[in-house]
């Protein structure tokens, strides 16, 4: 369509064709986006559920990670994500829409928490499924936000999540995310207070312990060598490349062509 | 006097085959850039497909650890995965993949029975890694689809479709699955 560079008059009118037919289909074809809340900034409080040093802890974190490393994160709560089906759906629509992250690099985060169907979603744009891969972003979720979830603690439990996601993708660019002076405060997660190679211990550890070692062993070094858990036990830099140009490569054409960071569905959501 | 009109006439004649020329020109490769774009979004199906079949031994490898009686859901997973491998054409995709599906829900129905595996670290991580994979396709599954509309809408309508016969292009499959194998297994911990 765009290839074409003659402007003969059966071209022209082709295209206004096109257009009088989009014109007709449009409105009826994003009917959901219209749906979507307006990007306000790095945290999108439209819940109303986040109290005011949270919300600037969590900005001061991300604008920090932004200045570093170019990666955006978006926090988003709502009262419900309908009319969409999923908070999956939602995720990807907002993220799309709000295009989160910059374009070609396809690193956004958007985390998203609905109150009424009492669910939470972090959604990981293509270019940081290598640091984030969904089962970490799963253990993110369960160490350090639904704690304070349970609680009711929606800020606090928010800003873990930043503060996770963040500790990952400083990790992936190499930069030591304590230099960044916009350290939020950890009320919630001891975890990430290690920083990801705590966690990573920690869930050696675990497994080792309560999950039976001798059964895990050998999964081990099956998942080291097919790189599904992200590396999680191996070396983080190498998979995280792997599964980069593996999944995320043959997109960067397609989807995030609109100048803007894209989003393929990747990460995780918890209810609560 | 007549040379001139002689003259006037092949102009035009000329300019007229010129235009319809690269209008055809242009027709043809608008339909090959959108069938490159329905060809794209295929590819990240299969890509997540991929990603979706590679997951499963884990999985298996993993429940087996515990399960060790429920030989016929592995076998059946096993089956459904070799068919999937072997799909060719994008109905014979879906209609496997559906079967894959429903032979991993299963496989969760009886890890319900098991709850020191579900409390496994590497189970849970497991689970994430499939239910974000099961989005994926999802998400890809709706962009390929989009596409193919796109397509085959062009194909399909005045003017393209003069040229869309003799072209060789045809109607692209959309990648339709059932109501029940859309939803994405939910992960819940508590």
């Amino acid at each position: 369509m765009k290839r074409s560079s003659k402007s003969e008059t059966g071209r022209l009118r082709l295209r206004r064709t096109a257009i009088v037919l989009l014109a007709l289909v449009l409105p009826v074809a994003f009917a959901g986006a219209q749906q979507l809340p307006r990007y306000r900034g790095f945290v999108n409080d439209f819940a109303g559920v986040i109290d005011g040093r949270e919300a600037q802890a969590m900005e001061q974190l991300i604008g920090g990670l932004q200045e570093a490393t170019g990666a955006e994160i978006a926090v988003v709560t709502v009262q419900s994500y309908e009319p969409f089906g999923s908070i999956e759906e939602f995720g990807v629509a907002l993220a799309s829409e709000w295009g989160v992250g910059r374009a070609g690099e396809d690193n956004g985060v958007v985390i998203i928490l609905a109150m009424q169907e009492r669910e939470v979603r972090i959604e990981v744009g293509y270019g940081l499924e290598g640091a984030l891969p969904d089962g970490r972003v799963g253990a993110i979720l369960d160490q350090q936000v639904l704690p304070a979830f349970r609680e009711g603690r929606w800020g606090a439990g928010l800003n873990g999540a930043v503060q996770g996601v963040a500790a990952f993708v400083a990790q992936e660019y190499d930069v030591d995310l304590s230099s960044l002076g916009a350290r939020a405060p950890r009320s919630t997660a001891p975890q990430s207070q290690t920083g990801p190679d705590g966690i990573e211990i920690i869930l050696f550890i675990l497994i080792l312990f309560f999950g039976g070692g001798r059964f895990f062993w050998p999964l081990l070094f099956i998942s080291r060598r097919r790189g599904f858990f992200g590396g999680g036990f191996g070396s983080t830099v190498a998979s995280g490349t792997r599964s980069r140009s593996t999944f995320g490569g043959s997109s960067f054409g397609g989807f995030s062509s609109s100048g803007r960071g894209g989003f393929g569905g990747g990460g995780a959501s918890r209810r609560f | 006097m007549k040379k001139y009109t002689w003259l006037i006439v092949l102009g035009v004649v000329l300019l007229v085959v010129i235009a319809g020329f690269s209008w055809y020109v242009g027709q043809r490769n608008s339909l090959i850039a959108l069938e490159e774009s329905v060809n794209g979004a295929w590819s990240e199906v299969d890509n997540q497909l991929q990603r979706r079949s590679d997951l499963i031994p884990n999985l298996v490898a993993t429940v087996q650890g515990f399960a060790t009686q429920e030989q016929q859901v592995f076998s059946d997973i096993a089956n459904a995965r070799a068919r999937l491998a072997g799909a060719g054409s994008v109905g014979e995709t879906a209609e496997s993949y559906e079967q894959l599906q429903s032979a991993v829900s299963r496989l969760l129905v009886i890890v319900e029975n098991y709850p020191e595996l579900r409390s496994n670290q590497n189970f849970m991580r497991l689970q994430d890694e499939l239910a974000g994979t099961e989005n994926r396709i999802a998400v890809a599954r709706q962009r390929y689809n989009r596409s193919v509309q796109t397509f085959n809408a062009r194909i399909r309508m005045f003017p393209g479709s003069i040229f869309a016969n003799q072209l060789g292009f045809g109607a692209r499959e959309y990648f339709e699955i059932s109501e029940a194998a859309r939803e994405v297994p939910r992960v819940q911990f508590n």
